[in-house]
Formats: C-alpha cells, sequence, structure tokens
C-alpha cells in the first residue's frame, strides 16, 4: 500500500458542499474522492499544455456582471446577428 | 461543405489558419480533448476529406465577483450556464469565404438546443485580439474576467452574446 500523507487546502464552501454531497451519495471516503479527484487533473495537465484547457468557471468583474444581466434581461440582436442566422435559411 | 463532430479518423494534418496555436491545436490537442477526456466538442466543416475550419466548444459557467446585493436578489444563486466557445478557425485558402460566420451560427444553434434542453444563459467566446470585431459586430460584449480566462498568448479576451439575442435573431428568420 502507498505510503500516506496528509494535506490541507482551503476551498469554497460550494466546493465543500458538491463534495460531501458526492460522498453521502456513493459512501465513498472522503480522502479517497479528493485524491482520485487530483489525480485525474493532474494527469489531465500533463497530457495538456494549460494553454489548450478550457476553465469551465470563469469569473467576471461586478461590471461586467451587470453587463451580462443587461443582455440577458434586454439584448437585442445586432443587424448582423440577424442576418448570420437568417442565411441558415 | 458539412459541419459535424470531429473523428478520429478526420485528416487534420494539412490544416493551416495562419495561426499556428489553433493548429497545433487542431492537430493534437482536440482529440484528445474530445475523445479522451470529454472536455470539450470540436466541431469540423468539411468538404471532400478536407477539414476546411473548426469551432471547439465546452459547457461552461460563468460567476460574477462581488455583486452588488441589489442586483444579487434578483439573481439565481448559482452559476449561470453558458456554452463556451474555445476556438474557432478556418483553414487559409478558404478564409474570407463565409465560413466563419458558418461556423458561429451553427455554435449559436448548438447553444439555443442546449438552452432548450438544459439550460443556457448564453455563449462566452475567447476571442483573439484580432477577431473581437467579428464578434462585436454579431453583438458579444467585452468582460472583464477575474478567474477563468484562457491561457492562450496573446491572451483572448472574453466576450458574450445572451441567448434572448440569439432566440430572437433566430424567429426573425
Amino acid at each position: 500500500m502507498a505510503e500516506e500523507t496528509q494535506i490541507s487546502a482551503l476551498v469554497t464552501r460550494a466546493t465543500r458542499e458538491m463534495l460531501e454531497r458526492r460522498v453521502r451519495a456513493f459512501g465513498v471516503k472522503k480522502g479517497h474522492l479528493v485524491e482520485q479527484a487530483l489525480q485525474h487533473y493532474l494527469v489531465a495537465l500533463e497530457q495538456l499544455p494549460a494553454d489548450v484547457i478550457v476553465h469551465p468557471r470563469l469569473v467576471v468583474t461586478r461590471k461586467s456582471g451587470e453587463a451580462i444581466l443587461r443582455q440577458t434581461r434586454s439584448g437585442r440582436p445586432t443587424k448582423a446577428l440577424r442576418k448570420l442566422l437568417r442565411d441558415a435559411d | 461543405m458539412q459541419i459535424r463532430a470531429l473523428r478520429e479518423a478526420d485528416d487534420r494534418s494539412r490544416f493551416r489558419s495562419g495561426d499556428p496555436d489553433l493548429d497545433r491545436f487542431l492537430q493534437r490537442f482536440a482529440g484528445q480533448n474530445q475523445f479522451r477526456h470529454y472536455v470539450g466538442v470540436t466541431y469540423v466543416a468539411v468538404e471532400e476529406d478536407s477539414v476546411l475550419g473548426f469551432a471547439t466548444v465546452a459547457p461552461g459557467q460563468v460567476e460574477i465577483d462581488a455583486l452588488a446585493p441589489a442586483q444579487r436578489d434578483r439573481l439565481p444563486r448559482y452559476p449561470l450556464p453558458v456554452l463556451r466557445l474555445a476556438r474557432l478557425a478556418v483553414d487559409r485558402p478558404v478564409q474570407g469565404q463565409g465560413l466563419g460566420g458558418r461556423l458561429l451560427r451553427f455554435v449559436l444553434e448548438l447553444a439555443g438546443r442546449m438552452a432548450d434542453g438544459y439550460g443556457c444563459i448564453g455563449v462566452v467566446v475567447d476571442a483573439k485580439p484580432e477577431a473581437a470585431e467579428f464578434y462585436a459586430r454579431h453583438g458579444f460584449v467585452a468582460l472583464e474576467a477575474v478567474l477563468g480566462a484562457s491561457e492562450s498568448r496573446p491572451q483572448p479576451r472574453p466576450m458574450f452574446l445572451a441567448m434572448r439575442a440569439i432566440k430572437a435573431a433566430a424567429k426573425a428568420r
């Protein structure tokens, strides 16, 4: 059996809740799940350079967030967008 | 010409967009991403077995840093699902013939199906500096990232197009 050691890390509350949900649902040990997740991630990083990875989570500034909200509530298509989708027919 | 998901047998070795990073991505990493790691899908425009262009997408989520309390109350308290357009490129011999637009249209339609199927508030593109105007013309607005920006160089700028505008444009056909 491989020698074990302990690590500690600060994570967001959301990540911790996801971890605990998973542990409860599948009955695995927390340490096992964390090690598996780290192994998957680190092996993937070794095989893919950082610049080709698409981060699934994008955190934007408040100003950008407000722009997203405006677009989501009242954004209208530009002329070019209407033409782009109209030309599909 | 057909746009479809990349297949392992597709010959990508002859693709030259003029951007070595995009060419390297298609030739060496798009297949790994898709067939081994399942972290994204590359759609290719093909004609007679030649790859003429490609677009790589992955699901993602947007979070807003330090949102004001008044705004926070009007938003769902979870990350906002988006389709992330990570890369789009066209082979040099067919550049300037509208293929980039056809790939973008394909991606917007894909995002529309994602919205109908399981939720998507819009498309986030990682726009290279020289492509920012193309996306702005189609209604994408520039975002400032705190975390999760692409690590390519020169660093792309994330830009966002709302599903509302995509659906409205599709209805106006």
